[in-house]
């Protein structure tokens, strides 16, 4: 698919990118980490803040039934996002993707999975899809097993095949490394893993936010994002999680909200999806959220997915000019999504972004929160630039004229 | 050297830095001939003191002779923590040990900029405009030092760049630690 977005006019919603950074015109390539917010998403932040900043459920007066509308609103908005089914209570707000795992982590794993059951993830995993799973196992006796990974970091049918063996109670697994953009064929690996007869867990943190989902025809078992990557506040996040097993599953947070009845001796659960958000919930980053889903669902997922891959496939041929410049990540550009970390030779990643910082270019540089990975490549970190739907081909010329700048200077 | 505001920029920084310490194309060890990065192994009945950044895997190795001396600082990482391993190296020939002591709360403090708003330990009083370290609040072998002392406040305009601060402070982190170890001439080891 080629692109089709109109690249000035979603620019000119994002106040964002009139900024300056070291007194240069800002180049944002640190989508990854979190994405700049157009005004649609401001607008309903402040809206809340500024005319209904009721809190929801029980208020008996005009103000308290806005605010609840609002956040109903929001969650049916996020379940049409995720092509989820309507009235089974399967969208769970959260803090964020590592908040949604780790309430699968606690309430569901911790409680069904016992000594010698599997535990299969894969080492680019982010460190919030690996830690929690080591409690669990900690925890269970259960076993964690990894997915090998040819060189580049891809993984082969033959790989998935021969790791999904009877003992895997569980498959955790990116749908979108966020250090190569790396997209694992997800949908014959769910089919596998449910044929055998395990759950699967979606981390769909760097996936949702630039590809169209749907859970329903994915078929997973849980999938989990959040919204500040995708255009939406920070804090707030999405649980997707089958109705039977989040029926079966114990609450995560205790307190009100989440209960049915309370007495002296003993409480009962509220129904779903109120079962597992006890206290105030964030209101307002529930609704900003909503906002950047029709946002984005407004521009276009697959046109978005589309423009991001052209810059990929356009930094991999400019960049993969300077002789000192390693990539990583599988060559196959169509299961990569927008993101590109390198390294230059004999210089580390620090000192590339804290020079292109001083050109007004935001990257990210380390080990990204995804070390097994990194040891995979036989380095400490890497620099990484990840793309979202207002970057352009000029941002990557600059930004290459940077690199071959500072290389001058540094290699 | 200096922006319109009197503030000194991070780029000049790491160029000034790079200048004097950095030898490119380098793993990570060795910032300059001469100073720090010569990795001088476990003495026999010495020591090795390691403190790494846990945000990037940089890290500093302080070795130690039988008598508590410091043989040598490796640094891992990048320019900044290499340029400040250097330095840190240099202070250790140009001063007594309780200086550098004192030193390494000083540079932290004036690294981070926390001593100041903190009012606490270390703090140089009287700062100058953008964290540079007047010759009055250092220690004294310091002042007869121009160079060093020079870089030493070069370190300071790391105030402006909160997100490497922690690469130059790690060497000073890591010595403070490894003297912590040894007592100065006439004085005992406090428990740390």
């Amino acid at each position: 698919m080629i692109s089709t977005l109109d690249i000035q006019s979603i620019r000119d919603d994002f106040p964002g990118l009139a900024s300056t950074m070291r007194g240069k015109d800002l180049i944002y390539f640190d989508n990854g980490a979190t994405s700049l917010k157009p005004r649609p998403v401001l607008d309903a932040l402040e809206g809340y803040y500024r005319d209904y900043s009721a809190n929801i459920h029980r208020g008996v007066y005009e103000m308290s039934e806005r605010a609840t509308a609002a956040y109903d609103n929001a969650r049916e908005t996020l379940r049409r996002f995720l092509g989820a089914s309507p009235g089974e209570g399967e969208v769970i707000f959260t803090r964020g993707t590592t908040e949604s795992i780790n309430l699968v982590a606690y309430s569901w794993a911790s409680k069904v999975l016992g000594p010698g059951d599997e535990i299969l993830l894969t080492a680019m995993e982010h460190h919030s899809n690996i830690v929690p799973w080591q409690y669990v196992a900690q925890r269970t006796g259960a076993v964690l097993r990894y997915i090998p990974m040819t060189p580049e970091g891809a993984l082969t049918d033959e790989a998935i095949s021969d790791s999904l063996g009877p003992r895997v109670r569980l498959v955790a697994i990116t749908a979108m490394s966020n250090v190569t953009g790396y997209m694992p064929d997800l949908a014959a690996l769910v089919a596998r893993a449910r044929q055998g007869g395990a759950r699967v867990l979606v981390d769909g943190a760097q996936y949702a936010c630039h590809h169209a989902v749907n859970v329903t025809d994915l078929d997973c078992d849980f999938f989990a994002f959040s919204g500040h990557k995708m255009c939406g506040p920070t804090g707030i996040g999405v649980l997707y999680a089958r109705r039977e097993l989040l029926e079966e599953m114990d609450p995560f947070h205790y307190g009100g909200d989440m209960i049915q009845e309370v007495t002296l001796e003993g409480s009962t659960w509220a129904h779903l999806p109120e079962k597992f958000e006890a206290g105030t919930p964030h209101i307002a980053g529930a609704v900003g959220m909503a906002a950047a889903a029709e946002y984005l669902l407004g521009i276009g997922l697959e046109e978005i997915a589309a423009h991001e891959r052209d810059l990929l496939r356009y930094i991999t041929e400019v960049a993969g000019q300077l002789p000192y410049l390693r990539s990583f990540g599988p060559g196959d550009i169509q299961r990569r999504g927008g993101i590109f970390s390198f390294a230059l030779e004999g210089v580390h990643p620090h000192d590339v972004g804290s020079l292109l910082d001083q050109q007004g270019i935001a990257v990210r540089t380390g080990f990204h929160c995804a070390q097994p990975l990194m040891a995979h490549f036989g380095v400490t970190g890497t620099v990484r630039a990840s793309f979202y739907l207002y970057n352009t081909r000029q941002e990557i010329d600059r930004f290459v004229a940077a690199l071959e700048r500072l290389y001058g200077i540094l290699g | 050297m200096a922006d319109p505001e009197g503030r000194e920029t991070w780029e000049t920084l790491l160029l000034e830095l790079v200048k004097r310490y950095y030898v490119p194309g380098t793993a990570g060890v060795s910032p300059r001939e001469g100073a720090a990065g010569e990795d001088a192994g476990v003495a026999e009945g010495g020591s090795e003191i390691t403190v790494t950044n846990r945000s990037c895997g940089d890290s500093v190795t302080v070795c130690l002779g039988p008598a508590g001396e410091v043989r040598g600082i490796v640094a891992r990482g990048c320019a900044v923590c290499k340029a400040s391993a250097a330095l840190a190296q240099e202070a250790v020939g140009a001063l007594p040990a309780r200086d550098v002591r004192e030193l390494c709360r000083r540079m932290i403090g004036l690294v981070t900029g926390k001593a100041r708003e903190q009012g606490g330990e270390g703090q140089p009083e009287g700062c100058l405009p953008g964290g540079r370290l007047p010759g009055s609040c250092l220690p004294e072998g310091v002042a007869r030092a121009p160079r060093l002392q020079e870089d030493l406040e070069l370190l300071g305009l790391l105030q402006h760049a909160p997100g490497r601060q922690r690469c130059a402070t790690l060497s000073w982190e890591a010595l403070e630690k490894a003297l912590g170890e040894v007592p100065c001439p006439g004085e005992s080891v406090e428990p740390r």
